[in-house]
């Protein structure tokens, strides 16, 4: 697949300045002042082909939302090199954004005391977008987000979720290539989540749009992506599919008997740990498959007696990417 | 041409936006325009009693009020807005949005700081200079001469605009400038004769304060303004110095955490 978002060797710290406590430091601190440095984004290299949609995942701090900033242009990297689109952000920045989209969660590129539709004819201006290509693609959006009648509210009277569908006709009404997405579910319920990601693959699907997504919503990742980057300390700790992100030796395995346990019994079985004693019937186990069949597995812990239920699980998404965090 | 349309458009918004207080709107501007119509009047009592205005009539004084109030106004309206605009949007954190566009860094952050309110002072202004103009005697090049200082006055508000928008991205907010630009009104409404030497020269060859001022208002009753050619040339100086900066400030912007 064609490669349209290429990065390598990227890096960018941030200096923040301590305040100054007494008048004699202040006065110091005119000639040298103090500062501390946060590698926010920290040698990272990555791309990423036509049509992907990837997920960013990290703890807060990682550098999420600063490498975002550098993809789109707005902060520039200490050194390093992005190209999308063939265009470097920074060097050809009016060519390049007229092709990208950018949605901060937390930040509204609406105007506040003005309906949204006018927000989007503004950008119809700004972007020189044909009235034709205009119409039709506000036409669809409003029908795919049911946005009639709350498109001529104003911004203020507007719930997150509506404002959110909106933010996203402001950013994709020029028919954006490459589309960045800092946290666009943040704060939503599940159905206007559901919404939203439903609108994503349409995009993806219909235009062939690609998109970086950062979430700290594990659902949306599993939703949306197929491939998942995670950076902490502002460098990537994995970058593969979704599915990889599986520790394929361990089990969580949930058994209910019909009689009274063994624990004591239980409990010198060698390839598993018990988490909880839920019942005096039922326990909850972690298991280590890595050198015995499941079946095999089943046959030890059941010791000849009969199962009324049984449930065997992966870990779930949760446990691996803490354990990823937490180096 | 498409940047000219945009404009329009976001003149027509900041309208809207206003109109949607309709009220407090309508309020403001007949409330702002009365008071700026006030000023001149108390300013002339004072210039009567003032030694740097004497043998000034009641019309040229209030010819000098109306350009002062003329520059103000068409700076707030047109481009003070972005100083404003600096300390709510690194406030908001929505600065980032005006890379996002695909114009001018510069243009797009004014045109979407325009400030529909001022018009009033605008006007209050153009009011008095017509009215100043009727009353008095004037050839053609002085005036010509006024409207080039008028301009090389508002160039100069515009290099300060854009110093102190540079000043607050980069390195704090605050709204402190503001009264720091009433200083700078208030300087340039004198004229510079009452100053010591050094101001004097200072505020008419280095950074000329009195051609946002003054210096139009002398120039059309026929008193010889000094160093225009000077005046100029430090006004294009500085201009060119805040540009700079003001681009250069952006480069280095960090945005905000998030
Ligand atoms: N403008 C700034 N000035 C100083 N430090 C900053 C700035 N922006 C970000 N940082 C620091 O850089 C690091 C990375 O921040 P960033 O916003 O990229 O994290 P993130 O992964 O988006 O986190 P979150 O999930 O909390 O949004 C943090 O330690 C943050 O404090
Ligand atoms: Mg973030």
């Amino acid at each position: 697949m064609e490669k349209i978002i290429i990065v390598e060797r990227l890096k960018k710290e941030f200096k923040s300045f301590n305040r100054s406590e007494s008048f004699v430091e202040a006065l110091k601190s005119l000639v040298k002042r103090d500062y501390k440095v946060t590698k926010a984004v920290d040698d990272i290299s990555f791309s990423i082909s036509k049509g992907e949609i990837v997920g960013f995942l990290g703890p807060n701090g990682a550098g999420k939302s600063t490498t975002i900033k550098m993809l789109s242009g707005i902060v520039y990297a200490d050194s390093g090199n992005i190209e999308v689109l063939g265009f470097n952000p920074w060097k050809e920045r009016i060519k390049y954004v007229g092709n990208i989209g950018v949605i901060f969660g937390q930040k509204s590129q609406l105007f506040w005391d003005l309906p949204p539709i006018d927000a989007f004819y503004m950008n119809k201006e700004i972007y020189n977008i044909d009235k034709k290509i205009f119409d039709d693609t506000l036409e669809y959006f409003v029908r795919l987000l049911d946005l009639f009648e709350i498109m001529k509210k104003p911004t203020r009277q507007l719930s997150l979720g509506e404002r959110m569908k909106c933010e996203f006709v402001m950013s994709m009404l020029h028919r954006p290539k490459v589309v960045f997405l800092d946290e666009p579910t943040i704060g939503l319920d599940v159905f206007a989540k559901e919404t939203i990601r439903k609108f994503i693959k349409d995009m993806n699907k219909k235009f062939g749009t690609t998109f970086i997504v950062t979430s700290h919503d594990l659902e949306d990742i599993e939703n949306l992506c197929d491939r998942v980057i995670i950076i902490n300390h502002g460098k990537i700790v994995f970058d593969d599919d979704v599915s990889k992100l599986v520790v394929k030796d361990k089990k969580y395995i949930t058994v209910k008997f019909y009689e009274k346990i063994d624990f004591d019994k239980l409990s010198k079985v060698k390839e598993i740990k018990i988490l909880d004693r839920i019942s005096e019937h039922s326990v909850r186990l972690e298991a280590n498959v890595k050198k015995i069949y499941v079946d095999e597995l089943i046959k030890k812990i059941r010791m000849g007696k009969r199962i009324e239920d049984l449930e065997i699980s992966n870990p779930p998404i949760t446990e691996i990417i803490k354990k990823l965090y937490k180096d | 041409m498409s940047n000219l349309v945009t404009w329009f458009k976001y003149i027509r918004s900041s309208f809207l936006i206003r109109m949607a207080y309709r009220g407090e709107f309508l309020i403001s501007l007949v409330s702002m325009f009365a008071l700026e119509m006030v000023g001149p009047l108390f300013a002339y009592t004072i210039y009567l009693n003032s030694p740097g205005f004497a043998g000034w009539t009641f019309y040229q004084i209030i010819l000098l009020q109306g350009i002062l109030l003329f520059i103000k106004g068409f700076s707030y309206v047109h481009f003070f807005g972005i100083v404003w605009n600096s300390n709510i949007s690194i406030w908001r954190g929505t600065l980032d949005f005006i890379f996002l566009k695909p114009r001018n860094l510069l243009l797009t952050f004014i045109f979407s700081s325009y400030d529909v309110e001022d018009n009033a002072k605008m006007l209050g202004g153009i009011a008095l200079i017509g009215f100043a103009l009727y009353h008095i005697e004037f050839t053609f090049t002085k005036i010509l001469l006024m409207i080039y200082l008028i301009i090389l006055g508002i160039v100069l508000f515009f290099a300060f605009a854009l110093l102190f928008s540079a000043f607050i991205i980069r390195f704090i907010q605050t709204w402190r400038l503001y009264e720091f630009l009433e200083i700078i009104l208030m300087i340039a409404q004198y004229p510079n004769k009452i100053y010591p030497q050094y101001v004097s020269v200072i505020f008419t060859s280095i950074i000329p304060l009195f051609v946002a001022g003054v210096f139009p208002a002398e120039a059309l009753i026929g008193s010889v303004v000094p160093n225009v050619l000077l005046m100029t040339f430090s006004v294009v100086f500085i201009f060119s110095i805040s540009l700079y900066t003001w681009f250069n400030v952006l480069k280095h912007y960090s945005s905000a955490g998030g």
